[in-house]
């Protein structure tokens, strides 16, 4: 059995296995199924696990409660209802959970007016919602009499399981529903989620039948996996619906302007909004997504300015930083039609039901296929209107990779879903969770942890030095137990919680989302500028330049928590300013991309490839020959990098340092992975320290002494490229930063204590100290491996890296080297705005020696007058 | 190693004056109290410290002064967290002649810890040559004209012009002020250039940018004073 596609019911057939009274209300209500509930009803029913991906406004709802509704109305009528929870539906946002608690209120209502109407005795059917912001009387009431339907977030859940007073309700759960699932699976907090479900699939009495609801995304066999984990080593079953392709999308790239160098960005900026007030007069709700909160702001202030008066009060904005007052009065302005127009950054991304939105405005790439499809499937509410939505593209790179995005989009060929592989963090907290329920037997507790998806490859030796960890036992050469949250015997073979700080440690520090400390910065006569991350604080060093808000700022100080700057107009930033993680391009539309520079290129000089381009790509005559334009002056000046040719190309800045340009468009991710190694084989090649800067279209290396061609070809050796990047790591920026995310959650650093949730990276320890001193103590400690892994694995696409260096190796991809005057117009954005970090070549020793060098010099020039 | 005037800095972050080392800031019992604060992890500054602290010794020292801060914060509940003092004193008393502790703000001493080792001395501050060595968090009363202080675990912090970043542990010295490092592995310091604001009182109103620097990379690097570097790197 396992992964099988699902089959599709008639109507009939579905009202067969209904009771009379929810028949009854159905009926009156509604005309027929809708396709997901045709397909998931009588499975949900027949007590099969099931994965539904379909689109909004497509009965989502209904189509995953429908069966256990009924299931509970019939119990209900008998008045066998006990005091337990039989429906757990989670999902990742609490604003969705109270959505679906209303409905479920309305049709509960309405059915038991039915039952009022034939004078049918009903037992009432409680529903509840329990997340981080339910208060304490609730709980109470929760905990007495238990709801029969419980709504919750994965961090809820994951304590609701360790809590002894209410686990018991948690043994007889008949449906367990997983909402938003696709943005789930591809982060920590998905693979928290797995093991939560075998937690509470070790408890159950009976059959817990698994339900996920999901958007688009690929491939839909692995997420069903995801869904249902393994039991004995085999897959559980589960079945497969997928509808999304019943709703008809309708998506073209749209540029302001023809030229998208040379137009100012004044021009731009007028031009821009005029184009999106043009869409939105056209439409009747549009819903406009940015890629951040800042740019929600802007967008939503300039569109008001323009717009005046009447429009103030029709455009909202919607993001995480709003308070959840605000944020609840658009989504209710929204549902009723009483929005023109909402911008967002992704907080709109997923589920809640927005009503009538019948445009989707994307400024800006959304980066993956599966994303422009979610964001665009938000528009359209009934099943058989169209998603419309256009795709707002600023530069020559965005337009270039919308095209090929919006093609790919409208021939549904998405990109596949990452997810992690067995997070030892995560593993962490849930092992102290376990810790909390009772004593276990070390082979059963793993037993257990192995049925879930992403710990399916867990080894016993990877578990128990989680344990050791966790019990305090740092390395196997010092005995000593310190500070340790569970026991862990091995004679006896079994762990358990200790002390008692372990519960409340517990239900405070559980969560994967890391949290930001935020520092204020001010000028020297105190004026406050904004504030940045703790993280990008902590490196700032004297005569830094950062933008902030737009300006740039020299760094002059720190004074506990802020710093001082002094505002500097036209110099150009100096600080490597990677730590805003912008959303990456995905791997596979990257080689898309690829492939549609070798087929322009190849008819770059054709009278005819505008009208090929328009009537291949969906594209409007502007943005067609602003594409021919771009690659045409790459042709002049350099050469267009393609799926089958590498092109790098090499020229000296004004700072007579010598600028590699890998024109590899694979994805931020991948690069960052291949430009940590590239860097690290050159730097130690040369005995110097190199720059690098990494954009989704290539990267860059900087060094002050030239490579020569052998030099620059032999870096892109296939052999030890894992061992050379775990060296390239080690004193990088992006693994301190890391190393802090990790390290709260695996609970070594506690970011909530005695109550106090006070930043401890500023004022106790750095980063950098605590990994040097975990080292020592023992380099396999399961904290750093997790570092590493995260690193390597989530944040860069080491597998991704190596395979394109294999093509490369294969001779499918040619490489060709080019010396250049300047930066061709391919490479503008990387120079301009890449993201960087560096590869420390030079020893400590040496820096700290020629500076004393260069500070001889200054001292001997000022004597000498 | 490196002589100024007639003191030797030396890369284990001491100062030295004929057979005495003067040494400061181990902050023996921090680990204690990071887990207060939520920071699990084991006591593993003893072993690094211990062995600095031996190697230092073999260079000829009879008089082992340690300028304050020996401990970080002891709670009265947890006795066996003078675990590391003690082995400190046992190691220390074994090889050297006299060991004079200066009190520090962290130090709240029980006298009958020191009074169970031979030859071991607390004072508010020590007079040697024309020195007088204190901890530097309050004033104290002395004859000397030169002092040595310590309390501000002094680094500096510097990017070259590719942007790398490297801190360096260091001493500073202003005229007839010489400031010590902090001993302690787990503290690397506070950069002076962008942290100007010094906490002693003796130090408080100096301008950092007079400040001369001598860093520590396995040996002892002078650097000239915080002016000098900035003008040697922007």
């Amino acid at each position: 059995m396992a992964i099988i596609n699902g089959i599709e019911y008639s109507d009939d057939e579905v009202f067969a296995i209904l009771d009379d009274l929810v028949r009854k209300w159905f009926r009156r209500k509604y005309v027929s199924f809708t396709p997901p509930q045709k397909y998931a009803i009588v499975e949900a029913h027949r007590k099969n696990n099931i994965l539904i991906c379909s689109p909004t406004g497509s009965g989502k709802t209904l189509s995953a409660f429908l069966a256990a509704i009924n299931e509970l109305v019939m119990l209900a009528k008998r008045g066998a209802l006990e005091d337990s929870v039989y429906i757990l539906y989670v999902s990742p946002l609490k604003a969705l959970n109270n959505d679906i608690k209303r409905n479920l209120e309305e049709p509960l209502a309405e059915i038991y007016q039915l039952a009022a109407e034939e004078n049918m005795e009903i037992q009432p059917i409680r529903i509840g919602v329990r997340t981080g912001d339910t208060d304490q009387k609730e709980r109470q009431n929760q905990t007495r009499k238990p709801p029969h339907i419980l709504i919750t977030t994965p961090e809820s859940l994951a304590i609701l399981l360790s809590t002894p007073k209410f686990s018991k309700n948690l043994e007889n759960i008949r449906y367990l529903i997983i909402d938003e699932i696709h943005s789930l699976a591809e982060n920590k907090r998905g693979s928290h989620i797995t093991l939560s479900m075998e937690r509470l699939e070790e408890r159950q009495k009976g059959k817990m039948v698994r339900i996920g609801l999901s958007a688009t995304i690929h491939p839909i066999e692995e997420v069903a996996r995801f869904l249902v984990g393994l039991d004995n080593g085999d897959w559980r079953d589960c079945i497969v619906v997928d509808v999304s392709f019943s709703k008809s999308i309708d998506i073209k790239v749209v540029s302001p302007v023809e030229d998208l160098i040379y137009t100012p960005s004044d021009r731009m900026s007028e031009l821009m909004y005029e184009k999106i007030i043009e869409m939105i007069q056209s439409a009747r709700t549009t819903l406009i997504f940015t890629n951040t909160r800042s740019a929600t702001e802007r967008v939503v202030y300039n569109l008001r300015k323009r717009l005046g008066e009447e429009f103030v009060e029709e455009i909202g904005a919607h993001h995480s930083s709003l308070s959840k007052q605000i944020r609840l009065d658009i989504e209710e302005r929204l549902k009723k039609g009483e929005m023109r127009c909402v911008v967002c950054s992704t907080s709109l991304e997923l589920g809640i039901d927005i009503g009538y939105v019948d445009q989707v405005i994307l400024l800006g790439s959304p980066k993956s296929i599966s994303r422009a499809l979610q964001r665009v499937g938000r528009s359209g509410h009934k099943l058989h209107e169209q998603s419309y939505g256009r795709i707002l593209v600023l530069d020559q790179d965005d337009l270039v990779e919308c095209t090929v995005l919006t093609k790919e989009a409208m021939d549904r060929n998405l990109d596949r879903v990452r997810i992690p592989e067995k997070p030892l963090d995560v593993l962490v907290q849930h092992i102290l969770g376990m810790a909390l329920e009772k004593v276990w037997n070390i082979d059963e507790a793993l037993k257990v942890i192995k049925r879930a998806y992403p710990f399916r490859n867990l080894t016993k030796d990877e578990f128990i030095s989680v344990l050791n960890y966790l019990s305090g036992s740092y390395s196997q050469l010092e005995k000593k137990k310190v500070y340790g949250k569970i026991w862990v015997d091995f004679d006896s073979n079994e762990f358990g919680k200790r002390g008692r700080m372990a519960r409340p440690i517990y239900y405070l520090n559980v969560g994967v989302i890391p949290d930001e400390v935020a520092i204020r910065v001010v000028t020297k006569d105190g004026r406050r500028i904004g504030k940045i991350e703790e993280e990008f604080a902590e490196r700032l060093v004297l005569g830094d330049i950062f933008v902030l808000g737009g300006k740039t700022y020299r760094f002059l100080r720190s004074r506990g928590m802020r710093i001082v700057v002094e505002e500097v107009i036209g110099e150009r930033p100096t600080v490597p300013s990677w730590f805003s993680e912008q959303l990456p391009l995905s791997y596979d539309l990257g080689w898309k991309i690829q492939e549609f520079r070798r087929a322009v290129k190849e008819r770059l000089f054709d009278e005819d490839i505008t009208e090929w381009l328009i009537s291949t790509y969906h594209l409007e005559d502007v943005t067609a020959r602003a594409i021919v334009r771009y690659f045409r002056e790459q042709s002049f000046i350099s050469d267009v990098s393609t799926d089958r040719e590498l092109i790098v190309e090499h020229f000296i800045d004004e700072k007579k340092l010598h600028n590699y340009v890998f024109h590899t468009v694979v994805g931020r991710r991948s690069n960052n992975a291949l430009a940590r190694v590239f860097g690290y084989r050159a730097g130690k090649k040369k005995g110097a320290n190199v720059r690098m800067a990494i954009g989704d279209n290539g990267f860059m290396l900087t060094i002050s002494k030239e490579m020569s061609q052998e030099e620059l070809l032999q870096m892109f050796s296939v052999d030890n490229f894992q061992e050379d990047l775990i060296i390239a790591l080690d004193r990088s920026e992006i693994l301190k930063r890391r190393f802090r995310h990790v390290a709260v959650r695996s609970l070594l650093v506690l970011r909530n204590y005695l109550g106090r949730e006070k930043s401890v990276w500023r004022q106790q320890m750095d980063s950098e100290t605590l990994m040097r001193v975990i080292k020592k103590i023992d380099p396999n400690f399961p904290i750093l491996k997790e570092v590493y892994r995260e690193v390597m694995e989530d944040a860069m696409e080491i597998d991704n890296a190596i395979d394109y260096l294999n093509k490369v190796k294969k001779k499918e991809v040619k490489v060709t080297l080019k010396d250049l005057p300047t930066p061709s117009p391919f490479a503008f954005n990387l120079v301009a705005m890449g993201e960087s970090d560096i590869v420390l070549m030079e020893d400590r020793k040496a820096f700290i020696q020629r500076l004393h060098a260069r500070v001889m010099e200054v001292i001997n020039n000022a004597q000498s007058g | 190693m490196l002589k100024v005037d007639d003191l030797v800095l030396n890369p284990f972050k001491a100062v030295i004056l004929d057979d005495i080392a003067i040494i400061a800031d181990l902050h023996l019992g921090y680990e204690n109290v990071l887990q207060n604060t939520g920071i699990s992890i084991p006591t593993v500054q003893i072993g690094e410290i211990l062995e600095n602290v031996k190697k230092l010794i073999e260079v000829g020292v009879n008089t082992l002064v340690i300028n304050g801060d020996v401990k970080h914060e002891f709670s009265q509940n947890l006795p066996v967290e003078w675990k590391d003092v003690k082995a400190l004193l046992s190691m220390v008393t074994e090889r050297v002649e006299k060991t004079i502790i200066v009190r520090g703000n962290h130090d709240n001493f029980l006298p009958s810890i020191v009074r169970k080792y031979r030859n071991v001395e607390m004072v508010d501050v020590f007079e040697i040559s024309d020195y007088a060595v204190f901890h530097g968090h309050i004033k104290v009363k002395f004859d000397a004209e030169k002092m040595i202080i310590a309390h501000e675990h002094p680094a500096i912090k510097l990017r070259d012009e590719i942007g790398g970043s490297y801190k360096y542990s260091c001493f500073i010295r202003f005229d007839e002020i010489i400031v010590i490092p902090a001993f302690s592995p787990l503290m690397r310091g506070t950069d002076i250039i962008s942290n100007p604001d010094f906490m002693s009182p003796l130090l408080k109103g100096r301008d950092v940018e007079l400040a001369e620097v001598y860093a520590i990379e396995d040996d002892i690097v002078s650097l000239g004073t915080v002016a000098e570097i900035k003008r040697a790197l922007l």
